[in-house]
């Protein structure tokens, strides 16, 4: 069943229009634009949203994304009734919890038992519903000590999750998050996320803005890329969040890559990455690889003329942008030397110990103990690893299990005469 | 202990269930629905409602020394400083009703209208925190104010009583005619209030505009002086014109005189009371989809 419908929605905004005025400023303006024509009004028009439609079916989980300022916000907002759109029709069956920004519509003033209530009951709940919650919603937010104290005296920490734990237990038919968690800390993120998934699981509809790729990949069913108010893309999370990337670090690193290789005139540019691609077991050339499994890389290069001793390196990024993984051939390769023309260098893993997760990968090559790169393409290809052998913690290593025979135990009293 | 034990399995069938039934199929209320639909979905909202008056009475006089009997104190004071200034010093005639039992039936019940105005026109702006980040009928946050004033009012009106009984004032059954008289009253207030406070929204001018307003109105209702100071060829126009004069005038006629309102301007008075709280809420409601967007 279709809980949310979004019809053809466009939200405009008038750039002088934002924000209350004095009668004075207002008649100024009228007087304005007797005068002028109205082309100069429409170049005042800002779309937050242009022509948007989508739906969502009951039990999924969505998420957005995009860069600041391509309409994410606007677009849960919308949904939330905070705000109308200005063209179009929206259409949500059911109650929605909304979760934007941070405190949620609490009162500063009231302590954190009263804010309960109050939100409680902006949702529609009766008292005698946030009284059979209250302690577990207490009990989430971990704020058993200051629940009596007026909210203006919590951290912004307290806040999120005095929010979120409210949220989080009132059961709407549709819970909107909107970036929020990227407050609270390590533990309470998790913390978080495991909820949400509960909440998943239950069949709760959820719809999701955030920055957090890995967040988004884990949690979503379907994702919408966001550009400039317009859907560029919708889908699979990994997709999507792949085609994102490849839109934005595209730009992003070209210009990256040109301020660093511009020191080198691009005439007597020595030598050139062409691309990396990743091969399985049979040399098949492949997208995704499973934890465990054995890897092939292939760094494809062209050089203009013939480098003494260079070295190869590959960077494995993770989608929130941390390094997880680095091979050089500096460390384990042996002196290559490099003539003019094509080649490939291949690098071979037998067990893949990267955790399941989408990776970006860069491919550096320069001379030995020299700075400047002769080629650096940053996070410009992609990895996908799958899972493969069960992997709890950030990495798999190769390994190997023995169970010692008892000639091989030491004996109690040669302990005790260590000690 | 088989209590708690009870309580943690309900707990659990709770933490299991799915969150609520599969919802209900109808629509949800849109911004251009017609009136009635706006007033079922307020109706629905009638818990929150008096929770937001509970905040707006805990918050106004949190930290406040006196606490709700600032309620009392604002108009018994008025009336103290009144009864010297006009009667004893200003020799205000007062319809041969002792002047502080005449200045209190009016200030009560203006006192009720004033705290209303000034509490609810700017409560949107000062809720801006929740109207931009949560969505319910924005029409509750000014009604709460007129309800904490209402029960301000209802509070002050115990001094009343004991006054009525220490001036020995014998009532009629023309008390009765209280109850019409604060409908209407409750109805223009609602009206001006929901007017007012979604224009404030659009231009602050209103906030600066609203202590001289209420004092300007004071002036021209009849609360330190009677009806019949003003000259009778203007009397027409006075009462008509001002259904609040109209209203004040008839408390004081209906519990200390015993005599019935001037009905003829009462039911005008009620007339322009619809219209104002009808044109109040479309008008609030027209704009309410833009308040987020602006405030």
């Amino acid at each position: 069943m279709k809980i949310i419908t979004v019809d053809q929605v466009s939200k405009r905004y008038r750039i002088s229009r934002l924000g209350a005025k004095s009668i004075r400023e207002e008649l100024a303006r009228a007087g304005h634009r007797l005068f002028a024509r109205s082309a100069s009004r429409e170049k005042e028009d800002f779309y937050a949203l242009r022509d948007v439609s989508f739906e969502v079916e009951r039990g999924e989980t969505v998420g957005f994304i995009g860069p600041n300022g391509s309409g994410k916000s606007t677009i849960l907002k919308l949904l939330a009734r905070i705000i109308y759109p200005t063209l179009g029709k929206i259409t949500v069956r059911g109650s929605v919890a909304s979760l934007i920004e941070v405190g949620a519509g609490f009162h500063p003033e009231l302590t954190g038992r009263e804010n309960i209530f109050l939100y409680g009951s902006i949702m529609g709940m009766k008292r005698s519903e946030v009284r059979a919650k209250f302690d577990r919603i207490v009990d989430f937010a971990e704020l058993e000590r200051f629940i009596d104290t007026p909210v203006k005296r919590y951290s912004s920490g307290m806040y999120v999750r005095l929010g979120f734990a409210v949220a989080a237990h009132i059961n709407p038919h549709v819970l909107l998050i909107d970036e929020v968690l990227a407050v609270g800390d390590a533990s309470f993120q998790s913390k978080c996320q495991q909820r949400i998934e509960e909440l998943r699981h239950n069949g709760m509809t959820i719809a999701f803005v955030s920055h957090d790729m890995s967040a988004v990949e884990r949690l979503c069913s379907r994702v919408f890329f966001l550009h400039k108010g317009i859907i560029q893309a919708e889908g699979e999370p990994h997709q999507v969040i792949s085609n994102y990337f490849s839109s934005l670090f595209f730009k992003h690193d070209v210009d990256e890559q040109r301020h660093r290789v511009a020191v080198h005139n691009e005439n007597d540019r020595e030598a050139e990455i062409l691309g990396v691609r990743f091969l399985d077991r049979v040399g098949a050339k492949v997208d995704a690889i499973a934890t465990g499994q054995p890897m092939i890389a292939q760094i494809e290069f062209q050089v203009s003329r013939s480098i003494e001793d260079p070295v190869f390196e590959l960077f494995f990024y993770s989608i929130d942008d941390r390094l997880h993984c680095h091979y050089t051939t500096a460390l384990t390769g042996d002196r290559i030397q490099l003539l003019q023309g094509r080649g490939i260098v291949e690098i071979e893993v037998d067990e893949l110990g990267l955790a399941p997760g989408t990776f970006r990968i860069g491919a550096l090559l320069q001379r030995r103990g020299e700075d400047m790169p002769c080629d650096w393409k940053p996070r410009q290809y992609l990895l996908k690893v799958l899972p493969g052998k069960k992997v709890r913690g950030m990495f798999y290593s190769p390994h190997r299990w023995r169970l010692l025979p008892p000639s091989e135990t030491p004996k109690q009293q040669e302990e005790q005469n260590c000690l | 202990m088989s209590l708690r034990l009870v309580k943690k399995t309900e707990q659990l069938a709770e933490e299991l269930a799915l969150p609520g039934p599969e919802p209900a199929l109808e629509k949800t209320i849109e911004w251009n629905d017609s009136l009635f639909a706006h007033a079922r979905e307020l109706l629905r909202h009638r818990e929150l409602l008096w929770l937001i008056t509970q905040r707006e009475i805990k918050v106004r006089y949190k930290q406040s020394m006196f606490g709700a009997l600032w309620a009392v104190l604002q108009p018994f004071s008025l009336m103290v400083v009144f009864t010297v200034f006009f009667s004893w010093f200003a020799r205000m005639q007062s319809d041969g009703i002792p002047y502080p039992l005449f200045s209190y039936a009016a200030l009560l019940p203006w006192t009720f209208f004033s705290t209303s105005l000034t509490f609810a026109i700017p409560s949107l702006i000062n809720n801006s925190h929740i109207i931009t980040k949560i969505y319910f009928p924005r029409e509750i946050v000014p009604l709460a104010s007129i309800l904490a004033a209402f029960l301000d009012f209802v509070i002050a009106s115990g001094i009343f009583v004991l006054m009525l009984v220490f001036y020995r004032v014998t009532l009629t059954w023309n008390i009765l005619y209280v109850l019409p008289l604060a409908t209407i009253q409750i109805a223009y207030t609602v009206g001006i209030c929901l007017l007012l406070s979604a224009f404030t929204v659009l231009y602050r001018d209103v906030r600066h505009m609203l202590p001289l307003l209420i004092q300007i109105w004071m002036f021209v209702t009849p609360i330190l002086y009677p009806v019949s100071v003003v000259p009778a060829r203007w009397r027409v126009w006075y009462l008509a014109l001002n259904p609040m004069a109209v209203i004040i005038d008839g408390y004081r006629r209906a519990v200390v005189q015993g005599l019935p309102p001037q009905l003829p301007y009462l039911a005008l008075a009620a007339l322009v009371s619809g219209l104002v709280v009808w044109m109040g809420y479309i008008y609030f409601k027209h704009l309410e989809r833009d308040f987020a967007d602006i405030i």
